[in-house]
Parts: C-alpha cells; sequence; structure tokens
C-alpha cells in the first residue's frame, strides 16, 4: 500500500504557495536570518537527518485518504490496463464502482462520468498509438463512451448552477477529438480511431447546438466560497463592503489559480522523458493562453471591472483545464504523436483551433476540417504571450 | 551531512522543502489566504529564532509544524474569544479544482469525511495521512506520548471508516 499510495504522490498537485507567495516569504526569511546571524560562540544548530530533501510535489488530501478507507481493495496495478488485458475487468468492474461509491454530491457523481469517458477515449488512444485498436476492442470502448457520456450529460444536465462540470465534459471532448484525429491520420487502426472520432463529434455537435459555445456562454457561477457578506441594495455602506468583499475573493482566486498554473507550467517545462516536443508545445500554448487571460484578469480586477474580471478567469481555468489533459496524454502516448491544436472556447483568435496542423514540418493537413490556418494562430498566440508573459507574471507576483 | 552548510543556508532549505506542506495545513484552517501565508512565515521565523540560539533541532518538520500548530491556536483564540472549545473547524477550499477536477471532487468529499472527525482524531489523522508525519514525530508536534498517538491514529482511521460507510448515499 505504501508504494501505491507513492505512485499516486507523484501524480497530484495540491494546496501550495504560489510562486509569487512562494518568493515573498523567501525573501522576508533571508532577510531575516541574514539580520538575525547564529549568535556568537553558540555553536550551529546540528541537523539530525537530511529533512530538507525537497518533495515539491506532495499527495492531494483525497486519495491518501482513499487508500486508507479502501486499503488494499483498490488494485493499483490495474489502473493501467486497456481493454484485452487480464486486469481490465479489475479496471472497470471494481476500481472505478469503488471510486463511484465514494462520490456522494450530484457534482461529484457527474464528474465521475466524465472521468470514465476520459478513461475510455484514453484508452482506445494508447491501443491506437500502438497499432492494437482492432474492430472489436473499438466496438467495446464505443458502447462504454455512449453508456458514460449519456449519464455525464444527464447528470451535467441535473446541476442547475454548477456548468464548471458542463466545461469539463467539453474540454474532454476537444481534447481527444484532437488526439484522435491526429491518431486517425497517421495510424494502422485509422479506420476504428474514425468511428469513434465521429460518434465525439456528434456529441460534441449536439451539445454545441444545445448550450452554444465561446462567447455565446454565460459567465460562470462564481466559484468563491469564501466570506462574501451579501449586498444590500439600499445600504450603500453595506455595498462598498460587500464589493471589496468580492474584490478580495477573486482577486485570491487568481492567487488561487496562478498557483496551478504555476505547478503545471513546471510540469510541462521540467520535460519528463516522454513528454515529446510537440505535445509539449500544445500544454505550453494552453498554459500560455492561461496566463494571458490570468493577466486580464488582474488588469480587469484593478478597473474594478469584476464580471469581466471573472470571465477571464473561467478563460484561465479552462485553458489549464485542457493543458491538463494533455500533459495527462502526453504520459501515455508514443513519441511520435503530434497534436493537432486543441479547441479552446475563447472569444477570438483561438477558437475553431481544430484544424489541421499549419506547421511546416508537419506533412498531413486537416483539409477536411474547417479552413483557418491555425498556424498562424499558434504563432500569433505565441508572440502576444511572450510580449505579454513578464507583465502578466509581474502583476502576479505584485499581488 | 555535509558540516561546511551554514545554517542559514539549511533553514531556508527547509522553508523550501516544505514551505508547501506548512502553508497547506495553515491553509485548511485558516482564513482568508494572506492570513494563512503570513502564518506560514511567522513560524519560520520563530524557528529561525530558536535555531540561532544554537538550540538543537533534531526533527526540523516536527519542530516548524509544532510552532505553526501552536501560531494557529493562537489565531483561533484571537478570532473567537468566546469559544472555548479549542475545535478548530476543517476549513474546506472550494477551490481544489481544476488540474484534475475528478480528484478534487474527490478530495473535497474526502475533507468533508475528515471534518466530522472529532477535533483531536482530525489532527493526528490529518498529519500521519496527509502530512506522512510518523506517529513518533506527531507525538512531537503535539507534545504527547506515542503510544497515546498511535492509538488515536487508530481510532480515528477507524471512524472514518465508519463515517464513510454510514454516510447516505
Amino acid at each position: 500500500m505504501e508504494e501505491e499510495f507513492a505512485q499516486l504522490k507523484s501524480q497530484l498537485e495540491t494546496i501550495r504557495l504560489s510562486a509569487a507567495e512562494r518568493e515573498r516569504v523567501h525573501a522576508v526569511l533571508s532577510e531575516y536570518v541574514t539580520h538575525r546571524p547564529v549568535s556568537r560562540g553558540s555553536a550551529p544548530a546540528p541537523v539530525g537527518y537530511a529533512w530538507f530533501a525537497v518533495h515539491r510535489f506532495v499527495a492531494v488530501v483525497a486519495v491518501a485518504l482513499v487508500v486508507v478507507l479502501f486499503g488494499g481493495t483498490v488494485s493499483y496495478a490495474a489502473e493501467g490496463a486497456l481493454p484485452g488485458d487480464a486486469l481490465y475487468a479489475v479496471k472497470v468492474g471494481v476500481n472505478e464502482p469503488l471510486r463511484d461509491t465514494f462520490a456522494r454530491t450530484p457534482e461529484h457523481r457527474a464528474t465521475r462520468e466524465v472521468d470514465k469517458v476520459n478513461r475510455r477515449l484514453a484508452e482506445a488512444e494508447t491501443l491506437a498509438a500502438e497499432g492494437r485498436l482492432n474492430a472489436a476492442l473499438r466496438e467495446d470502448i464505443e458502447t462504454r463512451v455512449t453508456v458514460h457520456l449519456a449519464a455525464a450529460e444527464a447528470r451535467v444536465a441535473m446541476l442547475k448552477t454548477d456548468t464548471d462540470i458542463a466545461e469539463t465534459l467539453d474540454a474532454t471532448l476537444d481534447v481527444h477529438d484532437s488526439i484522435l484525429a491526429s491518431l486517425g491520420e497517421d495510424e494502422v487502426d485509422g479506420e476504428e480511431v474514425g468511428v469513434l472520432l465521429a460518434r465525439v463529434r456528434t456529441v460534441t455537435s449536439l451539445r454545441a447546438h444545445e448550450y452554444g459555445r465561446s462567447g455565446g456562454e454565460e459567465p460562470q457561477a462564481p466559484m468563491m466560497a469564501l466570506q462574501t457578506p451579501s449586498p444590500s441594495a439600499d445600504e450603500e455602506e453595506q455595498q462598498a463592503a460587500a464589493e471589496s468583499g468580492a474584490e478580495a475573493d477573486l482577486a485570491a482566486e487568481i492567487t488561487e489559480v496562478g498557483a496551478e498554473l504555476d505547478t503545471l507550467q513546471e510540469r510541462a517545462l521540467l520535460g519528463r522523458p516522454n513528454v515529446r516536443i510537440s505535445v509539449r508545445e500544445e500544454a505550453e500554448r494552453l498554459l500560455n493562453a492561461a496566463d494571458r487571460a490570468l493577466a486580464d484578469a488582474d488588469k480587469e480586477l484593478a478597473k474594478g471591472e469584476f464580471e469581466t474580471a471573472e470571465e477571464k478567469l473561467t478563460l484561465a481555468r479552462r485553458a489549464l483545464h485542457r493543458a491538463t489533459i494533455v500533459l495527462n496524454a502526453a504520459l501515455r502516448l508514443p513519441e511520435n504523436i503530434k497534436l493537432f491544436p486543441v479547441r479552446l472556447p475563447e472569444n477570438g483568435s483561438d477558437a475553431d483551433a481544430q484544424n489541421g496542423d499549419g506547421d511546416v514540418e508537419s506533412a498531413s493537413v486537416g483539409s477536411d476540417r474547417e479552413g483557418n490556418d491555425d498556424g498562424e494562430d499558434r504563432e500569433e498566440s505565441r508572440r502576444g504571450s511572450s510580449r505579454e508573459d513578464d507583465d502578466g507574471r509581474t502583476r502576479r507576483g505584485a499581488g | 551531512m555535509n558540516q561546511n552548510t551554514n545554517p542559514e543556508e539549511l533553514f531556508l532549505k527547509a522553508y523550501e522543502g516544505f514551505g508547501d506542506s506548512v502553508f497547506r495545513h495553515c491553509y485548511l484552517r485558516v482564513s482568508p489566504r494572506e492570513e494563512a501565508v503570513d502564518i506560514t512565515q511567522e513560524a519560520f521565523m520563530k524557528v529561525w529564532d530558536y535555531l540561532r540560539t544554537g538550540q538543537e533541532v533534531h526533527n526540523m518538520k516536527a519542530f516548524v509544524f509544532k510552532t505553526v500548530n501552536n501560531l494557529i491556536i493562537d489565531w483561533y483564540r484571537k478570532k473567537k474569544p468566546v469559544t472555548l472549545d479549542d475545535e478548530e473547524a476543517l476549513r474546506i477550499p472550494d477551490t481544489l479544482h481544476a488540474t484534475d477536477p475528478e480528484l478534487a471532487a474527490l478530495g473535497r468529499e474526502a475533507l468533508t469525511l475528515l471534518a466530522r472527525l472529532d477535533g483531536e482524531y482530525r489532527t493526528v489523522v490529518e498529519l500521519r495521512i496527509i502530512e506522512g508525519f510518523g506517529p513518533k514525530e506527531i507525538a512531537e508536534i503535539l507534545g504527547e506520548t506515542e503510544n497515546a498517538v498511535s492509538v488515536r491514529i487508530h481510532r480515528g482511521i477507524a471512524k472514518l471508516r465508519e463515517l464513510y460507510e454510514s454516510s447516505p448515499e
């Protein structure tokens, strides 16, 4: 159990100080120790053991407790199983149902379904990349995906206020669309991949039709739970207090998202052995988009434009989310897979990024898709982001 | 151990090593976020004050946690002078999210369960399971015997299971 726990630890993100906060405290502490040196005559404090070993990526609360509660009943060995493997039955028949029972709120239940959609598609992609996605396996996966998608949509529809999970579902579908499309063009099992891709796109277009996309979406309900006093319209004082409360909450949230962004950027840039350039580039594009949106959120906040700030914050979170899925995908797929750019539901340039890879190196151009030249978009967003990057970072640093 | 590294460097390395851990411990109990950061900082400063007098510290992380724990208790006293009960409520952050929403949801569920444990069980379970301290270290942090801590950990986990099994589906 300890070993499984250790494995999980390395994959998870957590509550942590943002880069800015960490540096700020570091600076204060550095000053402090400089101005208060060890007293003359006293021996330096001896150290018992190597307590300063750096453990930057620590486990999240959740998994620790789940492991404790379920002990050895969840087989982590089965987690990597693919359709056709002996342990796959354990993965979908034991592990996943077990995690399902741990979900008590409607929101969590909805997320569980989306998670399963994600897993099935990921399995298909891994198989396809290995040239192993035959018709039988594809059918199995397709059946499951259909069931999970239906369940996910049903549960999401039941959640009246929370559109964040709807976004998760859309993000999942968009990222897998990119990966499947890329695999479909290169791989032996192109036909099977194509069938799955068509299924994903059917759902995506139905959802787009029903719920609208990009600019049409309402900014989601604020995720801030912190103590925002409810304003009373006729009391000016309370109004002002409410605004400054809301502003503080929003500022705090920007910091939080910034911290997550920093974490993800570290992951992306650390260049794990099997994160390939093209996928990493894609993750970076998304992270840069998130960074830009976050900087915008800061600016809007400073101007007192709370609603706009929140919209920008939402965009940042979306980009971050997609970057995560992309990074996770990077761990599973072989080196030679190139991603088509992931759709980013932003107003303007990055939207409809579902296109052929406009880069010069890539031979295959998705001419059967929408005709925008995404290569250009990518360039633009890179240039834009490198200009704004410093500003964005500095602003958040000052926060 | 390299005896040539000076204590200042070692101290700062300690911060780099588990500053986030200390922050998380604060963050789950203290709000707003700013104050959690401040208390984290203050804890380290206090630890340095102790270190510079040449005192020995065998377990740095446990020592920092002990310090920060006391600061949190002080914070609670200042905040709620009326409450004699020292049970600090566990703050369940709403913003545990985005990077992996499903894990985040799982995290919230787990924290909700944890929050329902009685204070003294909750603390030891958190320190053991989340922060990864051993019973001996927890004993040091809380100023108790290792035995008492071990027993409490087991009981705490048992209660957690009970809570989980009896919670409505």
